[in-house]
């Protein structure tokens, strides 16, 4: 199920958040969330809700024995064999036929490739379940005796398909302790509208315009114009689109009782590669930061060994957006810039608005790899983008694509920046100095979910087109 | 003034719950029309389509999370007053840009029109053979007498229904229309300008050359027989716009690749040229604004086309009665997402009664899959059918398998007309030149033959069947390069 539809907004989370308010006791209120979190995992197919039960065992299991186990040897080597094992499954449903394509390119053989369904949302929940036993390796997190509550803690249906990674000392007291706020429920109101319309009507709207202009069948014969106006609107769907569900995540976890740390911060306003880094998917960057790149040493070594470090990093965060060369060869482009904004130029001496352009650029060149899995697609983009397919530099239809949607990209990127958050605080400011702002103020915030849900519901309601990027990882 | 500490969190805590019952009222009362199951409609009348259905439960289905999404996908295509939530929604989007000029296609791209006549068989990618066995199914010719249903009877059994009837509006455009849909390939690619819409055409090499190929095996059966005439009718972009913007839109010169068609047609088939004739009265009103197809003046220069070529005496427009029927919105109107400057100018469908007669029978296609016979109108009182659906007041819409007597001519003359949508306008000019004129909509006879137990569903039986003289294919330029519709065709055409 998607967040973005129909039956989620107005049969599953409608009946969610009434359960979670009616039932009182912590135990039940568990047993219920439980069941809607397998309810909804188990809509892209039961078949995958073995899997998620089973992975949530092995380390529930692993985490239990590194708790009880005194010797050093025996804890390590249960932790060792929980990660191997889950790597492992991970590796077999992810990896398997991308591995076995390229040993065909290679060496001429399997002739016969399996074709392995890749379960939703097992990147997330896999790394969400490491996080665990690790963080109960290293005593930074309560062992969970109880199989179901960890169970719950990697099925939250919040979050389990589509991130943030949260980690599980983060969540553990509300698991076992939750009260609902009555401004937290008025704060997740908000942002879970929010997002459901910065997906609906935002990220969709960007995406058809990206894919209008961007389509496989007459990229070759794609303007210059047509296709950086394309890649801008993917760049923009990218952001919007995953941002979107983070944001619905945190929305409908303030609203029963749930705090999950911020997934993103306005990473299109980075001023550097670095900074970008910092701002996008934190839940993922921080998670290979705490549990591979700090571990291999980080940056207290020698030079040859940092860069080591940061392009194993970088090679796995590529990998780990999908089994295809260009996710790997866009970790690291990543890892190549990381270097040199370390080691070879000090952006600091790069005037502001120059360093954010500049940013800006790799960033969405960035995106080029990422969007075409095709090797020779993605050579058609980037040739085209530099006038080398032979086109001119506009035409009719990629021209009226443009004008027809313009007002719409401009307020999309005006939606990527922090003007609105910072407008919304300038209005909560002078709510506090006259009673007339506080009346405009009451107004907007009572206002403005209904009408973000209604323009939802209008854009979700003609809407076939729904795709989530960030599903098939 | 300042609010004071106290009555600053009074207004706050009001502000919230107020906040807080708002959003949740709001859920619940979308949550509760969507559980009211028996206002979710079946078809969407603007989009002339049905809805989706509920999907059919399987343990694979289940399994494989096919069946959940099948769920959702139900829940929100028959969502209670979805249609109102679009229709808003398309008004908000006119806000996205500046909306006066837009070009909706699907990223095809035309190919260049070659010159003179090719090798069509290199050019299908066709082997011989493959042609050869193709037309080796075409020879026995059964007859009539293995139906299980007494049909094709000629005149002798008017069966059912007034045309008045309330219930016959249920094929007034939907249901009889989503046989053929999807086969409806002009409605596709969309130029809009200033509430014009204007079909885009692009011509296919490959598929153009099939076209011919079937074309002429076609004529090669009917030698002796009956005379073929080809008739391509172009879509709008060809003819109402100049050369420049037409251009512009990368669709091709329909001219060009109309006498291309011609020239690798087999000589026996006498060929309509058309093009050039519409383009010089294309300051009339003579395709519609907001549908795909032309207006019953656009076809009636089309007609006076053909009867130059037949060498008869075409009829003054004057000569017709006709209906008017304001208010249509057509298929542009709905391809387009309901743009609003259609919507602010609909079109006007003139309709111009044969004089001869105006009673047809037509088999309408039911959803299980059997037809029914109606007695109908060539041209019919649409007045009462939604404004999506007016064209359908031509030639009884889409159906399968049509035919008219017309009693004022006696002297046993005999034409079918192979058709798609286009020759829709066109046939009620055709009904005051011969006695029995019959008509099949080639994307739904074959299915028709099935019901009837006719075990060849070829053009050349019908033909032999009906001792047929004429035999006119009235299809439009675009449909001839569509693959599908080749497809379809392949399985007739002989």
């Amino acid at each position: 199920m998607v967040f973005s539809s129909l039956i989620f907004v107005f049969l599953f989370f409608t009946a969610n958040i009434i359960t979670q308010a009616v039932v009182t006791d912590m135990r039940k209120k568990n047993i219920v969330m439980l069941a809607f979190s397998l309810v909804f995992y188990a809509w892209g197919g039961i078949q995958y809700v073995p899997l998620l039960m089973g992975m949530t065992f092995i380390c529930w299991y692993s985490a239990l024995l590194i708790a009880r186990r005194r010797s050093q040897h025996d804890r390590k080597l249960a932790l060792i064999t929980c990660v191997v094992l889950v790597l492992l499954i991970l590796g077999i449903f992810k990896y398997t036929g991308f591995f076995l394509r390229n040993v065909q390119l290679l060496l001429g053989f399997p002739k016969v490739i399996p074709e392995i369904m890749l379960p939703i949302g097992i990147s997330f929940y896999t790394f969400q379940l490491l996080s665990y036993v690790i963080d109960v390796y290293r005593g930074d997190a309560e062992v969970q005796e109880k199989y179901w509550l960890l169970l719950l803690y990697a099925s939250l249906f919040h979050q389990c398909v589509a991130g943030p990674i949260v980690r599980y000392r983060d969540v553990n007291q509300d698991i076992l302790h939750r009260r609902v706020k009555m401004t937290e429920l008025s704060r997740g109101i908000t942002r879970f509208t929010v997002g459901l319309a910065k997906k609906a009507v935002l990220a969709n709207g960007c995406a058809v315009v990206a894919d209008t202009l961007l389509a496989a069948k007459g990229l070759a014969e794609q303007s210059v114009l047509g296709t950086w106006v394309g890649m801008i609107a993917f760049t923009l769907q990218i952001y919007l689109d995953f941002s979107a569900y983070s944001d619905m995540a945190i929305g409908m976890g303030l609203m029963c009782g749930f705090h999950y740390q911020e997934n993103f911060n306005y990473p299109y306003t980075a001023d550097s590669v670095t900074d970008f880094w910092r701002r996008w998917h934190i839940s993922l960057s921080t998670f290979f930061r705490d549990y591979v790149y700090i571990p291999l040493g980080g940056n207290r070594c020698s030079k040859g060994r940092h860069i080591l470090n940061l392009f194993i990093v970088w090679g796995l965060t590529g990998m780990w957006h999908g089994p295809s060369w260009n996710f790997i060869l866009w970790g690291l482009y990543y890892f190549v810039f990381l270097v040199i904004e370390k080691y070879l130029v000090d952006t600091e001496r790069i005037a502001g608005p120059l360093r954010h352009a500049l940013t800006m650029l790799i960033v969405l060149f960035g995106w080029v790899l990422f969007k075409f899995e095709d090797t020779a697609l993605l050579g058609t983009a980037l040739k085209g983008m530099f006038g080398l397919n032979g086109n001119s530099f506009t035409a009719l239809s990629s021209r009226l694509v443009f004008q027809n949607n313009m007002f719409f990209l401009a307020f999309c990127v005006v939606a990527v920046t922090p003007l609105g958050k910072t407008l919304g605080n300038m209005l909560k400011n002078l709510s506090q100095k006259s009673t007339s702002w506080l009346t405009v103020y009451g107004i907007w915030d009572a206002a403005l979910p209904i009408l973000l849900l209604i323009m939802s519901s209008m854009a979700l309601a003609g809407n076939s087109y729904n795709p989530f990027l960030y599903f098939q990882f | 003034m300042r609010p004071t500490k106290q009555e600053y969190q009074r207004v706050r805590l009001l502000t919230i719950h107020i906040k807080h019952l708002l959003f949740l009222g709001f859920l619940v009362l979308m949550c509760f029309i969507g559980l009211l199951w028996f206002f979710r409609p079946k078809t969407s009348v603007v989009e002339n389509r049905d809805l989706t259905e509920f999907p059919t439960l399987t343990l694979q289905g289940v399994l494989d999370g096919s069946f959940f999404s099948g769920v959702a996908t139900w829940y929100a295509d028959t969502y209670p007053i979805r249609e109102g939530l679009i229709d808003q929604n398309a008004k908000l989007q006119q806000l996205y840009g500046i909306r006066t000029q837009r070009l909706v296609t699907n990223g095809e791209k035309a190919d260049a029109i070659p010159t003179g006549p090719v090798d069509l068989e290199a050019l299908a990618g066709q082997t011989t053979e493959a042609a050869d066995t193709t037309q080796s199914t075409a020879h026995p010719a059964p007859s009539d007498t293995a139906a299980p249903v007494s049909v094709e009877s000629g005149a002798s059994s008017p069966v059912t229904t007034d045309p008045q009837a309330p219930e016959t509006t249920a094929f007034s455009g939907h249901g009889a229309a989503d046989v053929t849909g999807e086969l409806e390939k002009a409605g596709n690619n969309i130029y809009i300008l200033d509430g014009a819409g204007y079909g885009v055409y692009y011509f296919n090499e490959k598929n153009s050359a099939r076209y011919c190929l079937l074309v002429n095996k076609l004529a090669k059966n009917l030698a002796g027989k009956s005379q073929l005439y080809s008739m391509l009718c172009p879509i709008s972009a060809g003819v109402m716009l100049s050369d420049e913007v037409r251009d512009s839109t990368g669709s091709s010169d329909e001219n060009a690749a109309a006498e291309w068609f011609y020239q690798n047609m087999d000589p026996s088939v006498k060929t309509v040229s058309m093009v050039n004739t519409l383009r010089a009265h294309n300051d009339e009103y003579i395709f519609f604004r907001t549908d795909h197809h032309w207006t019953a003046l656009g076809a009636y220069y089309a007609y006076r086309e053909w009867c130059k070529v037949k060498g008869v005496t075409p009829h003054e427009l004057s000569e017709f009665q006709t209906y008017e029927f304001p208010g249509f919105l057509g298929t542009f109107y709905s391809s387009s997402n309901k743009d609003a400057s259609m919507a602010a100018k609909p079109d006007t469908v003139t309709a111009y009664i044969p004089n001869g007669t105006n009673q047809m029978q037509m088999y309408v296609a039911n959803k299980d899959g059997t037809f029914t016979e109606y007695a109908w109108r060539v041209v019919n009182d649409v007045s009462n059918y939604a404004k999506t659906q007016l064209y359908a007041t031509f030639a009884g819409g889409d159906q399968a398998y049509n035919y008219v007597h017309n009693e004022a001519i006696t002297d046993g003359s005999s034409v079918l007309i192979v058709k798609d949508s286009y020759a829709n306008a066109f046939i009620p000019f055709l009904i005051d030149h011969y006695e029995y004129i019959y008509w099949i909509d080639f994307r739904n006879y074959k299915k028709w033959c099935g019901w009837a137990g006719i075990a060849d569903p070829s053009i050349s039986a019908l033909v032999e069947r009906k001792s047929i003289q004429d035999v006119i294919l009235c299809q439009n330029i675009s449909i001839a390069g569509s693959s599908s519709a080749l497809d379809v065709m392949e399985g007739i055409f002989k």
